[in-house]
């Protein structure tokens, strides 16, 4: 096992999700068993459409920021800014509060030309997919036209938080759907191993918007059990029909182990591994090789033989497609294996958070190796024959975990898996 | 801990390739998969891309033509893309119909099709690779986000080689409430590939160079290009994936070298070096 002194740990955690906004409430309602979603009913154009979703509520200003200027940003800044906040300050850095009423410019020094953060390059990568999307869907929304100015200046979300917190380090936004976030990690991961920066800002981040749940509904990839919500996420049951949405954002702070002096260490980030269908735009492939790879490459990368895997964190998203071919590519790795070692899917409670997935998900598996207990699959009441794994349904199943993989699979045939160790 | 006051790594450019396409041109390139497809892609497989996935396989394939890369390597290749606002047209046309019609107008294909991912996921199912694939950026500073995305990770991972698409319309559409465009926007896109293990003949380098003490710091996003040896003037005030289509189209004809330099945050500083024209070019001479 490599020594985990050496690598990239997590010293701090910022959240805003369906599951609650800071992390012991988190926590508390992962292993509880307890489902976020409730019914949404949009109206628009006329149309009626009901879905079940897992919404978080809206971040509060930081203590001495502008609560007025905080409230007047767009949600998804406000849900990332809340998240870099607090990830910020769960590592013990210093966070100004920054001036929201306007933007510093990107070729602006920033005001403090010590640090203002204790660190001097802290560097964010931000998973999100759809972001321009959403932008100008919000913008019309407000009675903008940014999307037909077709102005070409669009800055990122990760641009925005980063010049408004002053981080001195890079921006970046990565996307592989609702892989995304994973990448996030294993960029901000690389780039403190190759000294880019000194500490890194990592996640993703969802909003939900009305033509964001158009458009999955209309691909037919929602539950439509709008009848019993709290029942409609359903992974690896026989009865599901389809994944929840779910909105929110996570961050985590990662630092070098051996600068993070001190401080809390939630776990190390060991490995990392990622492959490409290359078979369908929105399909998973029916082979399961490629996300086999991708599981077998982030062992590889942490150094960690199939035996010494105690949890897993599942993509499973309860669509019938997903679900069967995870559970073939997680029986392609683990073959005799696979039957110790407990699986589950945290989506069953907070829905599917796309490209904030496996940000969220990598909490739930902070989660697990702090508490030594694994989160249930909630309503997986009649397992599907065809996932035949070590499933922990309804309620929290207290394990010896010093290991945990979290899958994360998305659109264009992505397949990503991360790996996270117990802290020492 | 003692750091080097300095890190730095390189990897050879095998080849690049650059198209642009109009609107019109764009809807003739839908109807043409490129020669090295996969035998069962479906024709119509790119009939819901987005402008900039159309011409992002159009790049990937002149720079697979010119410069004779071996495509049994090349599919092995991790494909990083790093669009521009992909999917104005589509999201602006979407608006429009929601209005009027709600969710049964919103196409399924909105979101596949027209995100950040959609670029490399469509390359990576034409290309048939089972390399990773990303999107990188999708804002103004796509050029600078997609080299420096590119290089952390070919540095990070143990790849043989990789591919970066910088795709961008120039200038971005203008449209009307239906969506309908009222200007004459133009989609560019730049495909860089890399080669680690010398499967082709470099042309050039791509490298990155950061400062580690904080004194070093830098705190602008200043740029610097020119194609030796005169340097050229550039038009706009930001580095740009379609101004990097010009400068490289430029090189490939005049048979001049091209030299980049872009400085970002915290001391990063990135390097791009395209030293000759393709053996396609030279044999055409």
């Amino acid at each position: 096992m490599a020594n985990a002194t050496a690598g990239v740990v997590i010293t701090g955690v910022g959240l805003v999700t369906p599951l609650g906004n800071d992390y012991p409430t988190f926590a508390a309602n992962l292993l509880a068993g307890t489902s976020a979603a409730r019914v949404l009913v949009d109206r628009d154009g006329g149309v009626e459409l009901a879905l079940p979703v897992c919404q978080a509520e809206d971040p509060v200003a930081p203590a001495g920021w502008d609560a007025a200027a905080f409230a007047a940003l767009p949600r998804s800044q406000r849900l990332v800014l809340a998240c870099c906040h607090a990830a910020l300050e769960d590592a013990g850095l210093a966070v100004p509060p920054p001036d929201l009423t306007s933007l510093p410019d990107a070729s602006s020094k920033p005001p403090h030309r010590s640090p203002p953060h204790g660190l001097p390059r802290i560097g964010l990568v931000l998973g999100s997919g759809g972001e321009m999307l959403r932008r100008w869907e919000g913008d019309w929304m407000q009675g903008g036209r940014e999307v037909f100015e077709g102005r070409g200046d669009e800055q990122t979300l990760a641009e925005l938080t980063g010049r408004r917190l002053g981080l001195a380090g890079p921006r970046l936004t990565v996307a592989a759907a609702c892989a995304s976030a994973n990448y996030a990690i294993e960029v901000g991961r690389r780039w403190i191993e190759q000294g880019l920066v000194d500490g890194c800002l990592v996640g993703g981040v969802e909003t939900l918007t009305a033509i964001c749940r158009a458009a999955f509904y209309n691909l037919r990839a929602l539950s439509r059990r709008t009848d019993d919500p709290q029942r409609a996420s359903r992974p690896f049951d026989r009865d599901r029909d389809g994944f929840v949405m779910g909105e929110g954002a996570a961050i985590l702070m990662l630092q070098r182990a051996d600068a993070a002096r001190g401080q809390r260490i939630y776990a190390e980030v060991a490995g990392f591994g990622a492959s490409s269908d290359a078979s369908h735009m929105i399909i998973p492939s029916n082979d399961p090789a490629p996300a086999a790879e991708a599981i077998r490459a982030a062992l590889r990368d942490a150094d960690v033989e199939f035996a010494e895997v105690d949890y897993i964190n599942a993509h499973a998203t309860s669509t019938p497609v997903g679900d069967r071919a995870e559970a073939r590519a997680l029986a392609e790795v683990f073959g005799t294996a696979l039957p110790q070692i407990p699986v589950s899917s945290t989506k069953s409670m907070t829905g599917h958070l796309l490209s904030a997935a496996a940000a969220v998900e990598a909490l739930a598996c902070l989660v697990a190796l702090e508490r030594q207990q694994v989160p249930p699959t909630i309503n997986l009441e009649h397992p599907d024959p065809e996932c035949a794994l070590r499933h922990v349904p309804q309620q929290a199943l207290p394990h010896a975990i010093d290991v945990a993989i979290s899958n994360s699979f998305g659109f264009g045939g992505s397949n990503t898996t991360l790996v996270l160790r117990k802290a020492a | 801990m003692d750091l080097p006051a300095e890190v730095g790594f390189a990897v050879p450019l095998a080849g690049w390739g650059v198209a642009w396409a109009d609107l019109p041109e764009v809807a003739a390139l839908r109807r043409v998969l490129p020669a090295w497809a996969p035998a069962q892609t479906p024709a119509h497989f790119l009939k819901h891309a987005d402008e900039q996935t159309v011409v992002a396989v159009a790049a990937v394939d002149r720079a697979i033509r010119q410069w004779e890369l071996p495509l049994e390597a090349v599919r092995q290749w991790p494909i990083v893309a790093a669009p521009q606002c992909v999917g104005r047209i589509a999201g602006a046309a979407t608006l429009g119909r929601f209005a009027r019609g709600g969710a049964p107008t919103v196409s399924p294909h909105l979101i596949p099709q027209h995100s950040l991912h959609s670029v490399s996921g469509a390359l990576s199912i034409l290309l048939g690779s089972r390399a990773p694939n990303l999107g990188i950026s999708g804002g103004a500073g796509a050029v600078e986000e997609g080299l420096l995305g590119l290089l952390t990770l070919v540095a990070g991972w143990n790849v043989p080689g990789a591919w970066l698409v910088g795709t961008a319309m120039e200038p971005e559409p203008q449209l009307t409430d239906e969506g309908q465009c009222v200007n004459q926007p133009r989609a560019w896109a730049v495909a860089l590939a890399l080669d680690r293990q010398g499967a082709a003949a470099a042309c050039g380098q791509l490298g990155l160079h950061a400062a580690r003490h904080p004194s070093a710091i830098l705190w602008s996003g200043a740029k610097e290009t020119s194609a030796d040896p005169a340097p050229a003037a550039l038009a706009v005030a930001g580095p740009r994936w379609a101004e990097l289509t010009r400068q490289l189209e430029a090189a490939q004809h005049s048979g001049r070298p091209l030299q980049a330099a872009w400085t970002l945050s915290a001391g990063v500083r990135i390097e791009l070096a395209a030293a000759c024209p393709s053996r396609a070019a030279r044999a055409a001479a």
